[in-house]
């Protein structure tokens, strides 16, 4: 066998890789000895430009920091705003947007299991997936208006109310029984548990050490979740207060418990849907005065704590957005779970982190 | 409010903030490391020519944010306490060029031919 250590360039070009950037690895008779991210195919200034625009035009800017999680990254920004301001949004706004954020988690999670799947040579899955997909594509189209852009949140509620939400609960419940049975054939199929088991392990302590958030966080068996630890929206009358966590922390772990959040959110929707509040959905009047301060939003996106510190001076503008997107922390971990690991397995066990580039350059 | 030899401010529900200064930073850091706070991120702004830096952690469920008014642009790296923090000191060097002692740096998001471009100059 060779045991010269060899250097490998994996992207930014790279069918292997979704996103564009690189990961160096230094590859010893198969094995990985080393492995850094290298980043910056996909900053674009977010936070500087947001100092650039007002608060209310910052609503359409954070929305396109990401595709998968655009609505949270704007829940996070009014989140910070209305600390700063020292706004509380009414009850059905509160709901409405914990409706949205869930099937957004939804999308994203589902989307993220169709492409690993495939990459598991899973395809039985991918067709059901895609129709899952759909589903919770057209719900999101229903409710919002936008697919994947929504633009509903407003500082001091939301501008688009739901009007029937027995319409939405009946589509609900239906994509619920698909979810239910892709579920159970990830369960009983060997080939992925055979594939996935004990691979890219990434163990409590390191996780800690690390400080990784999110289903990653929760699939090495730490009990972390911002909806339930920090509660915002109408998580605190919704939510179910027990954690879902896996102790396992390899990449099976972390596919599994994605299909058990799905599971979850299904139940915070039609929850939130039968209980939803009557009353406005927008405080009337609702400004933000410039003043002087610091406001904090932080939500539990699809991969994780999404942070957002805001400063405000005496003007229309933000002083500082500061966007610290669960990747950020997360990606960090690749260079300890790679190692020891084959370079044939690296696309697996990077796929696993359910990265997003474009969330953690700006 | 005094807590890990700090005063705290609470400014919203489980939302702390305490200034610090440079010569008890680090101090401040490990006190923070050793009652097992979860390092979240760093933010640099600058006002007027000077420059902060705030530290978000999360302790048993609630926010401490430490910040720092640097007198030079300079100070001491945390990533040997929070090895996470590597990211962001390199992107705060990046943005701002404010560095971080005891460390040579690697950029992280930017080509080498744009420089600092959070500042305002």
């Amino acid at each position: 066998m060779n045991k010269k250590i060899k250097i490998i360039k994996l992207g930014p070009k790279q069918t292997e890789l979704e996103e564009p950037f690189v990961v160096h690895i230094e590859e010893k008779a198969g094995k990985i000895k080393k492995a850094e991210v290298e980043l910056g195919f996909l900053h674009r200034g977010i936070e500087r430009l947001a100092t650039k625009k007002n608060f209310y035009q910052n609503l359409g800017l954070v929305e396109r920091i990401c595709g998968y999680c655009s609505f949270t990254h704007s829940l996070a920004y009014v989140g910070a705003v209305e600390d700063a301001a020292e706004i509380v949004s009414p009850a059905r706004a509160r709901y409405i947007r914990t409706i949205v954020a869930e099937i957004e988690r939804l999308h994203s999670h589902i989307l993220w299991l169709s492409i690993i799947t495939e990459n598991l040579g899973f395809k039985s899955v991918i067709p059901k997936m895609f129709t899952l997909r759909e589903g919770n594509l057209a719900i999101l189209q229903e409710v919002t208006g936008g697919r994947i852009m929504y633009e509903i949140n407003t500082i001091g509620g939301v501008l688009k109310d739901i009007k029937d939400p027995k319409k939405i609960l009946k589509k609900v419940d239906s994509l619920l029984n698909t979810a239910k049975k892709v579920k159970e054939l990830f369960e009983k199929d060997k080939k992925a548990l055979e594939i996935t088991k004990g691979l890219g392990v990434l163990t409590k302590d390191m996780a800690l050490e690390l400080g990784v958030v999110g289903p990653t966080a929760r699939a090495s068996g730490i009990l972390m979740d911002v909806r339930k630890d920090f509660p915002y929206a109408a998580y605190k009358e919704i939510l179910n207060p027990n954690y879902i966590t896996l102790k396992g922390g390899d990449c099976y772990s972390r596919i599994y418990l994605r299909f058990l959040e799905i599971i979850e959110s299904f139940g915070i929707i039609k929850k939130a849907l039968t209980d939803l509040p009557n009353g406005e959905i927008i405080i009337p009047g609702a400004k933000v005065f410039p003043q002087i301060g610091v406001g904090i939003g932080r939500v539990e996106a699809p991969r994780g704590e999404l942070f957002h510190f805001l400063i405000t001076d005496s003007t229309n503008n933000p002083a500082r957005l500061k966007v610290r997107p669960p990747s950020y922390v997360n990606l960090q971990a690749i260079k300890y779970i790679l190692e020891g690991e084959d370079r044939e397995k690296a696309q697996t066990i990077i796929s696993s982190l359910d990265p997003c580039f474009s969330c953690t350059e700006r | 409010m005094k807590k890990y030899n700090l005063n705290w401010v609470e400014e919203r529900p489980k939302k702390f903030y305490a200034e610090v200064s440079e010569k008890d930073f680090i101090n401040a850091v490990k006190r923070l490391y050793k009652a097992k706070a979860r390092f979240i991120t760093a933010t640099a702004c600058q006002n007027s020519g000077q420059m902060y830096i705030f530290y978000h952690f999360e302790i048993s469920k609630a926010l401490y944010t430490l910040w720092i008014s640097l007198k030079q642009e300079k100070i001491e790296s945390i990533s040997d306490i929070y090895p996470t923090a590597n990211w962001i000191e390199r992107e705060i060097t990046e943005l701002y060029g404010i560095k971080f002692s005891g460390k040579f740096l690697e950029p992280l998001l930017l080509t080498p031919d744009i420089k600092t471009p959070f500042r305002n100059e």
